[in-house]
């Protein structure tokens, strides 16, 4: 084995092995799963379609609750899984020195930032994939559920990299995270009003909650997909710009 | 193979309008335990951030295992081990499961581990999270992870801090070990005992420069003030030169029945820095 894959091998590991023993980290991936389960019974059981009369209205709104129940997963998983593990993880190998004593052993800050940033898209789509097995969804969604879902994280994942190496400890990543959660977050709010429906599906993650809404409604097309798509990418292609022009000199001021 | 492992050669470094390094300049040949001494603020941590590449120089030359500093590699820094001011380990892993992470890291067995365990006197807390350690416990955890793949060069700063004397005795005989082994150590240190103990050569550091360097005896000799206390029965305490005359004087007192002790005024180096410098450690 490449000293290379050696040793993101062993970050990996450490990563994982960490953030499983982290409260605050566990915390963020079970609190998507959580919202998941108790939308998923709190929605379901207030049996819209007969609370109007209109029985015909039930597929209608069980198709709604689906999309509300998995757009809330994903944005959750993306916010609370990648976001948060990342901007917070990396910020207190910062204040506790740990980061600089890896560097000292010999380790690349680039083994470093891929090791983390690996661990948080496993991460995300572990959470995601929880998310849809308590939503009740139908199975034929897992895998757009699960593709739209990693689209949706890479974007949320590099802005929440140079976040963390922004960051001087785990106070500023208090402060540095939150404008990222609430991009990985916003297509939950476009459900409160059309116009913020409107400006919030340009998110970095509103690409991605407009294919879900497409597939779980059984309209997704390769015309109707285009838009959010670009969308996704051209978040992704700006988050790497970001990234790249930023991270060498984040590393320097490091 | 160069038998020269370090050097600096006329290294000048400044932070905007402070110059704190000043035409550094020294060697450290391979087998050999070299310190770094001076006061808070001289140049120490900032000498070993330069030879580790945690900073860079404004001029003059540095050379690192028989290169100069700008050319060495990945693998070069493999055989390099560092225990910074700052090291730390992860607060969630057992102190083995740290310098295993390191290990793997440096490509060597898990099976050391449990040796440098037992070396650095923590065994039986082996499965001891690090946030549960005392700082004794973490320093010694850090320098077994710089450790763990028996480096040829080893840069330690203030290695012993925080270490009660029974650890910081175990440090000092694996540190002997290593050095019979042929690895460099290169150590920057408060402790002057330790200097004097661990050390073959000692650079004394001040604002920047090297004031001294040379083997610590030889340091003490040159700086001694070759004196003799007496104490006396009725004149109180004298103090004598080395001197023939002296020697006629303390003759005399011993006849007079008037000695009550006589010692040795042996400088160390603490003094020997005094004497260069005028400041205290």
């Amino acid at each position: 084995m490449s000293p290379f894959l050696r040793k993101l091998g062993a970050l990996l590991g450490k990563d994982a092995a960490d953030l499983a023993k982290n409260p605050t980290m566990v915390l963020c991936v079970a609190l998507p799963v959580g919202f998941a389960l108790f939308y998923r019974f709190f929605l379901g059981d207030m049996d819209l379609g007969s609370a109007l009369r209109d029985e015909s209205a039930t597929p209608v709104v069980a198709s709604a609750v689906t999309y509300v129940v998995l757009s809330m997963g994903l944005c959750m998983s993306i916010g609370m899984g990648a976001s948060m593990s990342l901007v917070y993880g990396i910020a207190e190998e910062k204040e506790k020195h740990t980061l600089r004593t890896l560097m000292l052993a010999n380790v690349t800050a680039n083994q470093i930032v891929l090791a983390k940033g690996i661990l948080a898209l496993l991460v995300t789509v572990a959470t995601e994939i929880l998310c849809f097995l308590v939503s009740g969804a139908p199975f034929s969604l897992f895998l757009p559920y699960v593709g739209f879902g990693i689209l949706g994280a890479i974007a949320i994942i590099l802005l929440s990299l140079v976040a963390g190496l922004a960051s001087r400890d785990q106070m500023t990543a208090g402060l540095y995270s939150v404008p990222i959660l609430l991009l990985a977050l916003a297509p939950i709010f476009g459900s409160y009003s059309s116009d913020i429906s409107n400006v919030v599906r340009f998110a970095p993650t509103g690409g991605m909650d407009a294919l879900l809404h497409m597939a779980v409604n059984g309209t997704l097309t390769t015309a109707g997909a285009m838009v959010p798509l670009a969308t996704t990418v051209v978040w992704i292609a700006l988050s790497a710009l970001c990234f790249s022009l930023l991270y060498k000199r984040l590393l320097r001021d490091n | 193979m160069s038998s020269t492992v370090l050097s600096m050669e006329a290294v000048d470094l400044s932070f905007g309008p402070k110059r704190v390094l000043d035409g550094l300049t020294f060697s450290v040949p391979r087998g050999e335990a070299f310190g770094f001494l001076g006061p808070s603020g001289a140049g120490k941590t900032t000498t070993i951030k330069l030879l580790t590449r945690q900073l860079t120089r404004d001029s003059g030359r540095i050379s690192l295992l028989g290169r100069p500093i700008e050319n060495a590699t990945a693998a070069d820094y493999e055989r390099i081990g560092i225990l910074s001011d700052t090291s730390a380990l992860y607060d969630r892993m057992s102190i083995a499961d740290n310098l295993a992470l390191y290990a793997r890291l440096r490509g060597i067995s898990r099976g050391r581990v449990p040796y440098l365990l037992e070396r650095l006197g923590l065994a039986k807390d082996a499965k001891t999270l690090i946030k549960n350690c005392s700082k004794g416990m973490r320093q010694r955890a850090a320098l077994g992870a710089a450790l763990v793949h028996q480096p040829e060069l080893l840069f330690l700063d203030e290695p012993t801090s925080g270490l009660d004397p029974a650890a910081r005795a175990e440090v000092h005989k694996m540190l002997a070990e290593l050095r019979q082994r042929g690895t460099t150590v290169f150590l920057t240190t408060h402790d002057m005992a330790e200097a004097e103990t661990v050390c073959q050569r000692v650079a004394i550091i001040n604002d920047g420069a090297i004031v001294a360097c040379d083997q610590p005896e030889e340091l003490k000799l040159r700086y001694a003030r070759n004196r003799l206390t007496v104490r006396t029965r009725t004149r109180g305490r004298l103090e004598l030169s080395k001197s023939r005359e002296s020697a006629q004087q303390l003759e005399q007192l011993f006849a007079e029945n008037e000695v009550l002790s006589v010692h040795s005024d042996e400088p160390n180096l603490e003094e020997v820095f005094l004497e260069l410098t005028g400041r205290e450690f």
